[in-house]
């Protein structure tokens, strides 16, 4: 047994494939955790997204590392549109009317991009980015190493932003109890848009750091969304420390599942865990919701 | 007791003002006689009976659809519905049972009626499976779990030999009847099946069960505290509903005579459902048969018209449909939320709160 290849090679895959998978779930853990929001339509952003950078790097040919920002400033401003023509709007109405209306988001997201992409599988290409880094036995993809390690800035970057600035308190406020965040005189609507529009720009960002390291194709939101949503519930919407840490395992279950058991069998092998988390987590996500992020 | 008087006294304006916000209001309400909703119901699967009998087969296989919408909705609705816990996994529910009766009639021949109960047993079997893992939790992670199933279902039906893996599989439903006579056989029993739905739904309606999901919706945590045992209770009205899933499914792959993954497993199935409570409305038994009929012949109209219409000398594409599907259905979940029924109702008890 070849200690480097059976063991170092795929736990640096998985912890590669987890930065990425962190920055993922990061804008569905956002919404979800502040905003008491299920966003159905996170992945088919996601996508949307992946395939817009994926137009301007290969298609117009410009940098890679460049147009991430770009694309997540075009989505920024959609999640503010979309917060002050849908979300606000339903701020009052039922879950139920509010999972409905992103659910019929996704499904416009979706065909849009089918229509303007159409159904192809699609892959970015990579570059200078496509290099492989050889240390000893071990083969590191460029691609995936920056696209984790941005998904890990993100991530810290988002926690320090929420744990030590004024604006990071007041979001953490709202989260708790949005009534008492209004009465100490927090603007939660104009707040609630930016977190809403911030989790949108993530779901963007995400898309931007799959397409580096994945083939995907528009249909395929709906098996994004399954891990993203396992990364969360894994992780809590305690912090995004947490779902970073997430991530990480699941690209390293994900990496192993994949080594000792069929293609298949590896979503069998998430699924499950994702089930057993729902049942094990149970109190757990109940009790989350008083420390929420 | 001079206490307690003045105590009175002192709530009683603020009761008189309630009482009478109430009374003007319930006098403004034109009280639908109690035989109505049962009697356009009635009158509609009459008017069923005599289309599936008369029309030529064209119409015929477009009705079969309807009902085929009808009985699965009918079941998504009692969960999504009334209880307010709407999930997306119909196609999972319906293909399991399109599954279970392809596999047993393609590899012991079993008859079409024969492969109902399995077809039956398995998609309860998994809605328990399911039930058990995310109704205890909030609605959240119902929808976004179920979504995610019908992606794992696709995959294991494709990964799986015994079911045809990719290729999918044929089903033989052996007869020696005329094509129409064979679209009529599956018409009326599809017909038998949306009628029994039907009076499930409207008993489950106007029954404990159906009042207990309805307090789900409005206010769970409430409904358990005065006694409501919610996680059954939501339990329950998803087995059943996914009951009626598997056997419409079931029925639907002897008519299709063959099925495969990627168009069994697809969301689509689960917009279309959706969809049909919706529009329909989602408070009443009325609602899945009215919605069915509108999606199902809206979406004939958009397959007829949409490869006609150009655009800078282009046509569109497909997808153009989905996209229609999707900007209505957040139109009637943003604006008409009680569907086509709801706008015939008059809206109850919530416009006064004491």
């Amino acid at each position: 047994m070849n200690l480097v290849h059976d063991l170092i090679q795929p736990l640096l895959n998985g912890l590669l494939l987890g930065g990425v998978y962190g920055g993922i779930a990061i804008g569905l853990s956002l919404i979800l955790g502040v905003l008491k929001i299920v966003n159905l339509a996170h992945t088919a952003i996601l996508i949307f997204a992946g395939l817009l950078y994926w137009q301007l790097v290969s298609v117009a040919g410009l940098d890679p590392l460049l147009m991430i920002i770009p694309v997540v400033a075009i989505f920024f401003l959609f999640g503010m549109g979309t917060h002050r023509v849908m979300v606000q709007y339903l701020s009052r109405a039922s879950d139920t009317t509010m999972i409905l209306a992103f659910f019929g988001l996704m499904v416009i997201l979706e065909s849009i991009a089918i229509m303007i992409w159409t159904t192809d599988t699609r892959t970015l290409p990579l570059g200078y980015l496509g290099e492989v880094i050889r240390l000893g036995d071990l083969n590191i993809s460029v691609a995936k190493l920056v696209a984790a390690i941005l998904g890990v800035v993100v991530l810290i970057a988002l926690h320090l932003f929420l744990t030590r600035t004024l604006t990071g308190s007041a979001i953490r406020g709202m989260a708790q109890n949005q009534d008492v965040a209004t009465m100490v005189g927090i603007n939660v609507t104009r707040l609630s848009r930016y977190v809403f529009a911030a989790g949108v720009a993530f779901a963007a960002f995400g898309g931007t750091i799959l397409a580096m390291v994945q083939s995907f194709n528009p249909q395929e939101h709906a098996r994004w969304l399954a891990w993203a949503f396992l990364v969360v519930i894994l992780g809590g919407l305690g912090s995004s420390l947490r779902t970073l840490i997430a991530g990480l395992v699941v690209g390293v279950i994900e990496s192993f599942a994949g080594l000792l058991l069929p293609f298949a069998y590896t979503y069998m092998v998430l699924y499950a865990l994702l089930a057993v988390m729902l049942l094990v987590r149970n109190e757990g996500l109940g009790s989350v919701k008083q420390r929420t992020i | 007791m001079t206490d307690k008087a003045t105590r009175g006294e002192a709530a009683a304006p603020v009761e008189d003002i309630a009482l009478g916000r109430a009374k003007a209001a319930s006098e403004g309400v034109k009280k639908a006689p109690w035989w109505l909703t049962p009697a356009i119901g009635t009158a509609m699967f009459i008017a069923f009976a005599v289309l599936g009998a008369t029309m030529n087969l064209g119409v015929v296989t477009t009705l079969t659809t309807v009902l085929y919408y009808t009985i699965i909705a009918q079941g998504w609705n009692l969960l999504g519905g009334y209880g307010g816990y709407v999930n997306f996994g119909a196609a999972v529910f319906a293909g399991a049972g399109a599954y279970m009766a392809a596999y047993l009639n393609h590899h012991f021949d079993w008859p079409i009626f024969a492969t109902m109960i399995p077809a039956v047993a398995v998609a309860c079997l998994i809605s328990l499976i399911v039930g058990y893992a995310t109704l205890r939790l909030r609605s959240h992670y119902f929808a976004i779990f179920t979504l995610a199933l019908t992606f794992l279902a696709m995959v294991i039906a494709k990964n799986w030999p015994e079911l045809g893996g990719g290729y999918g599989i044929f089903i033989n439903f052996e007869n020696d009847m005329t094509p129409r006579q064979i679209a009529q056989f599956f018409y009326f029993v599809l017909f038998a099946l949306a009628i029994i739905a039907s009076i499930v739904a409207f008993i489950v309606e106007n029954s404990n069960f159906g009042y207990a999901l309805r307090a789900i919706s409005e206010d769970e945590p409430a409904a358990q505290v005065l006694g409501v045992k919610t996680t059954s209770v939501k339990l329950r009205a998803l087995i059943i509903g996914a009951g009626f899933g598997g056997l419409a499914g079931s029925v639907y792959a002897f008519f299709t005579g063959y099925i495969e993954p990627a168009g069994t497993f697809s969301l689509d199935v689960a917009l279309d459902i959706v969809l049909v409570c919706v529009i329909g409305g989602m408070n009443s038994w009325l609602g899945p048969i009215i919605g069915s009929i509108v999606v199902v012949s809206l979406e004939q109209f958009l397959r007829v018209t949409v490869p006609q219409i150009e655009i800078f000398g282009a046509t569109l594409p497909a997808e153009t449909n989905r996209l229609v599907l999707g900007i209505l259905l957040l139109i009637f979940a943003m604006f008409v939320r009680r569907g086509i029924v709801g706008l015939f109702q008059k809206q109850r008890g919530r416009k006064v709160s004491v």
